[in-house]
């Protein structure tokens, strides 16, 4: 089985700590990794990619070291980066057909698979025009095309959805999900819906640590107890609003509607529901802090 | 299918290709990106234009032939000049020897000058006979001495030059492409300068290079691809220019003479020349190969440093910049050097002597190939050469290989 350690994964960005101390194992299935801006997300992506080098700790696949794997352990990876760069100039399928061969398809098997993968996230049409004409999705698609070129065993995705549309995210989670199967999948994103989907385990990274995972019943698990859904009048919905973190807030008539997460009871009415991975984030990325509104 | 998951098994493809074949397939590819950007495509397109007004200006547009004397002199301009000189020089083709010189001098006469000094009957035959010093005139100095007699051949620079038989004919195509590649081999510096500055940078200021360092080959095989790419377009460059401008020049002027000696095109300027004085024969051919070779190598370090600068520079601009403060350094450091005491170590200064300086491109700048000695060009030139190059091609990969964002 396929297996991808990390072991007491540590850098350090001058006086800053981007990744601090970070262990983790990661087996077949899908991995969600969530958390705030600046949790050291893409830095955690780019030492797993082999692109950034660790300030000490090491990364594992199989039980050997990547940066001795070398082309081996790339030949296994693809990687769509938060920032998806391209060649404007080029035409879609010439650019598909370029990184094919530096991932180093067979000659006789890169028409097919490009075109394969053109079909698949809806650009075959349009596979002749440059990139420079795409939008912002049809970006977010070829890159994830990219990504899917040399089917690879480890698949990295930084923010895949940014810019999707619904549709679009709907299909790109399917794709994902059927991808899957024999395989490490770790999306890191803030649409924290598409985790709930297709995630089989959720990693929750604050200032660089991993401070909770498991699957999503696990880490709603956590909270339970910790989620309430009231009604108030407008001036107290108001005073809730600044004093509680609020999950959702939906007007009814002439009253409001709060879901608010914490770790006692916001009102007398107050009901305690079940809670979902948004309140499990918004509990350990707010209420934890000791922030109160969101 | 693809997204099944049913083909998930081991490295994929390891079996594939070995060592060449998948460098050369990443090395046209490679090559594709270097070659179909707008900018190239314009630019080279320029630099043949360039190459071809230049060779118009110095050339065709300038050409001026007289014949006869007093009265009798006839003026011929630009193309039919050119046909005139090479119609008077072919009576003469063949060994030189002291009654041919005679003979030019007869037929053709001696030069005459206005009060500006400026020849008013010049032709290709008395120019050749009054520059190479086969009369007792001189064309040097503040004022031209009109010449009265023919001096021996043995006598001359060029005749001491060689003590082989000169053979004569008509070589103006040949200094007309010695002055078109010093002027053409600017424009092809230039050119390499633009076309090479983003082949690494663009990479990190289109952010591609973070899925191009996670690909099987892109970390090591795909640095010297492109390495390959960037030399196998230099020397495209090199090759389709100066064969233009052979091609100009040989249509115009005519393909003949190569296996004569080199002193035709200019006894003068060829007995300072150092490196080649110490030979004590060779061919116009012969002398446009060296030339040639050694202009060469100054664009494949042009090229190799131009990939250097790429690979250290995070913006195409500042590559650009670091290429053209390069490609201009001998000149600068020449005028430095030749007009102020603000000259760098003796040492520094030789290795962009003797590395840069004496690629004929430069002679535009007049610090070129005439100024090398023998002893430099053989003892320095290839060490130096080879330490800048290595150095260059070293922290290109490394800087590459170890990009980190």
């Amino acid at each position: 089985m396929l297996t991808l350690e990390l072991n007491h994964l540590r850098k350090e960005f001058k006086n800053k700590v981007a990744v601090s101390g970070l262990s983790l194992k990661m087996e077949e299935g899908v991995y969600g990794l969530l958390g705030a801006n600046g949790a050291g997300k893409t830095t955690l992506l780019r030492m797993l990619c082999d692109i950034l080098k660790p300030t000490s700790g090491s990364v594992l696949c199989n039980g050997a070291q990547i940066r001795e794997m070398g082309g081996e352990y790339r030949r296994m990876l693809g990687y769509l980066p938060q920032e998806f760069g391209y060649y404007p100039d080029m035409k879609a399928e010439r650019y598909l057909r370029y990184l094919a061969e530096l991932k180093a398809l067979p000659p006789e098997l890169i028409g097919d698979k490009t075109e394969e993968l053109l079909r698949m996230v809806e650009l075959y049409e349009v596979r002749n025009k440059k990139i420079k004409t795409f939008s912002g999705g049809m970006l977010r698609r070829l890159g994830i095309a990219q990504a899917m070129l040399n089917d690879p065993e480890i698949l990295i995705l930084d923010e895949p959805t940014a810019g999707l549309d619904p549709k679009e995210r709907i299909r790109f989670r399917n794709i994902i999900s059927s991808f899957s199967r024999n395989r490490i999948v770790l999306l890191s994103t803030h649409i924290v819906s598409d985790v709930e989907y297709i995630a089989d385990r959720i990693l929750l990274m604050k200032q660089g640590e991993l401070i909770r995972q498991g699957t999503l019943g696990q880490i709603t698990e956590g909270i339970r107890g910790c989620v309430w859904e009231c009604v108030a009048q407008g001036a107290q919905a108001e005073e809730l609003n600044e004093r509680y973190a609020v999950s959702n807030l939906r007007n009814c008539g002439d009253k409001v509607s709060l879901r608010i997460v914490a770790e006692e009871k916001p009102m007398q009415e107050a009901l305690c529901v079940e809670p979902n991975l948004e309140d499990a984030y918004l509990y350990y990325f707010t209420v934890k802090e000791g922030v109160g509104a969101y | 299918m693809l997204i099944d998951g049913s083909t998930a098994s081991g490295p994929k493809f390891a079996g594939y290709g070995k060592g060449m074949v998948i460098k050369m397939r990443l090395m046209k590819e490679e090559f594709y990106k270097i070659c179909n950007r707008r900018i190239v495509k314009i630019g080279f397109v320029t630099v043949l234009a360039g190459i071809w007004l230049i060779f118009m200006v110095i050339g065709p547009w300038e050409a001026r032939c007289s014949v006869g004397t007093g009265r009798e002199r006839q003026d011929y301009k630009r193309f039919a000049a050119i046909a005139k000189d090479r119609e008077l020089a072919m009576q003469f083709e063949g060994v030189l020897t002291d009654e041919v010189v005679g003979r030019m001098a007869e037929t053709c006469y001696f030069q005459e000058y206005a009060p500006n000094g400026i020849a008013i009957n010049r032709n290709y035959v008395n120019t050749f006979f009054t520059d190479n010093g086969l009369t007792d005139g001189t064309t040097r100095g503040p004022e031209p001495v009109p010449a009265t007699r023919t001096v021996l051949l043995e006598n001359t620079a060029m005749g001491s030059l060689t003590d082989q038989p000169v053979y004569f004919t008509y070589v103006r195509g040949w200094q007309i492409l010695k002055e078109l590649f010093s002027a053409g081999g600017l424009l092809m510096g230039i050119f390499a300068v633009i076309a090479l500055s983003p082949v690494f940078s663009e990479e990190y200021s289109l952010k591609t290079v973070s899925i191009l360092l996670t690909t099987a080959h892109g970390k090591k095989k795909d640095v010297w691809a492109r390495l390959a790419a960037g030399v196998a377009f230099c020397l495209g460059v090199f090759v389709i220019c100066t064969g233009f401008m052979v091609l100009l020049c040989g249509s115009v002027y005519g393909f003949q003479g190569l296996g004569c000696f080199a002193g035709m095109l200019d006894g003068n300027w060829l007995l300072s020349t150092c490196w080649i004085a110490s030979i004590s024969y060779i061919s116009i051919g012969a002398f446009f190969v060296r030339y040639f070779l050694l202009a060469l190598s100054g664009f494949l370090l042009l090229t190799v440093f131009m990939l250097f600068a790429s690979a250290v520079s995070q913006q195409n601009v500042t590559s650009l910049i670091m290429g053209l403060v390069f490609f201009a350094m001998p000149v600068l450091l020449w005028m430095f050097y030749e007009m102020t005491y603000m000259h760098m170590s003796q040492r520094v200064s030789l290795l962009f002597r003797t590395v840069i300086c004496c690629s004929p491109i430069y002679s535009f700048f007049g610090n070129a190939i005439e100024q090398m000695t023998t002893k430099t060009m053989l003892l320095f030139r290839g060490g130096e050469f080879a330490m800048i190059m290595i150095f260059c091609v070293w922290v290109m990969v490394w800087k590459y290989r170890n990009y980190q964002g």
